[in-house]
């Protein structure tokens, strides 16, 4: 990883997330190397456009860079990341929002991951229909699918129960059912 | 295929599919990018203030420059309104029958004939005059009082050329009813600034 406060050493490396013998930035680090790309990929489910998705990621992580020093449970970073990450997730979607309903103020970014990506038609369905889930719903299901946490850990991360965890995961799913109905 | 294979189907693909862009992981250049935004913001924050700051400020001067404007339209109108009644008093001073003596209603029906021709061309010509922006309403109010008082006085004089009697009821009545049109419409002059224009409208004399 590259510039600013974050160590320059390219070869910090190991499995240990927290240990003694790092320092804090080698510890964000590590953070970075073995989770931005997960982190990333599920932004970028949520929010469709790859561009913006690493630059949520990145905020995420200078974020986690500013509270590093007083955060009392550093064991916890990776949960901060994931709900920093969808923190600025929300924001951006209201964002755009605000885009679409001035369209003079300024072009949306049109680059899409389907664009950028592969996706079968199937796939495009599936996705589409995600995209018109409620939010809570949408992030249960990216969560529970894409990052395969389990239901406890995203309860953690959304800061909900568990068993609201559930209800959205099981209406989720009903409602992507219903969107592939309706639009097959 | 149900709906919750396919979404693992997709994420699936989607974990393949994402690759960061070369420079995802110089957060540094990230930092500095957001640094520089939060220095844009605060620029164009402090520069919107101080728009806002300027705007404001013109707009007080605006308004003094108007109140200045508007102070220097009213002294002039009052100083032509007041030369026109100046000239019409001039008239009808000239005019005015003889104070001493009885007056016949044929007198004072000439008397008050020629007032109204003299009264009548200045409120005509106060009309005529642009009054003050600001002062619109002021000078209209104004010069209505001396339309009435104008109406009032030649319902006297009618009355006078009809009954030649001034001391009948019905004259007086005239007489009342045009003193207190007069009266306002003096106020009204007055109260403007109007000192010659409120004695225009000579209530009848004897």
């Amino acid at each position: 990883m590259r510039g600013g406060g974050w160590a320059t050493s390219e070869d910090v490396a190991g499995p240990d997330l927290i240990g003694p013998v790092y320092v804090a930035e080698d510890e964000l680090d590590v953070l970075f190397r073995r989770h931005s790309r997960a982190l990333l990929g599920m932004v970028w489910v949520m929010l469709g456009d790859l561009g913006v998705a690493e630059e949520v990621v990145q905020d995420a992580f200078l974020s986690l860079q500013r509270a590093w020093p007083t955060m009392r449970d550093q064991s916890r970073a990776l949960g901060y990341l994931r709900a920093t990450s969808l923190n600025l997730v929300r924001a951006r979607l209201r964002h755009r929002l605000v885009v679409l309903r001035h369209p003079l103020a300024r072009p949306l970014d049109t680059a899409s991951a389907e664009d950028a990506v592969m996706l079968s038609e199937d796939r495009r369905e599936v996705w589409a229909a995600l995209r018109r889930l409620p939010e809570r719903q949408r992030e249960c299901l990216v969560l529970r699918y894409f990052a395969e946490m389990t239901e406890q850990d995203i309860a953690s991360t959304l800061r909900i129960s568990p068993n609201s965890v559930r209800t959205h995961l099981r209406r989720g799913m009903a409602g992507l059912e219903a969107g592939l109905e309706v639009r097959p | 295929m149900i709906a919750e294979e396919r979404l693992r189907d997709l994420m699936a693909a989607c974990r393949e599919a994402v690759v960061p862009s070369p420079g995802f992981d110089d957060l540094g250049r990230r930092a500095k990018r957001k640094e520089r935004q939060r220095w844009v913001r605060a620029i164009a924050a402090a520069a919107a203030a101080v728009a806002v700051a300027g705007a404001t400020v013109a707009v007080v001067e605006r308004g003094a420059s108007t109140t200045a404007a508007s102070t220097q339209a009213r002294h002039e109108f009052i100083a032509q309104a007041n030369q026109i009644c100046d000239r019409a008093i001039g008239q009808v001073e000239a005019r005015r029958a003889p104070l001493l003596g009885p007056v016949s209603p044929d007198v004072l029906a000439r008397d008050f004939a020629g007032q109204t021709s003299a009264d009548e061309a200045a409120i005509a010509a106060l009309h005529a005059l642009p009054p003050p922006p600001s002062d619109r309403v002021t000078v209209t109010t104004m010069l209505g009082h001396f339309d009435a008082a104008m109406g009032a006085s030649l319902v006297v004089t009618a009355v006078a050329d009809a009954i030649g009697d001034t001391n009948s009821a019905s004259y007086t009545e005239a007489l009342g009813a045009a003193s207190q049109q007069i009266g306002a419409a003096s106020k009204a002059a007055l109260d403007y600034g109007l000192a010659r224009c409120a004695q225009l409208i000579y209530p009848p004399h004897f």
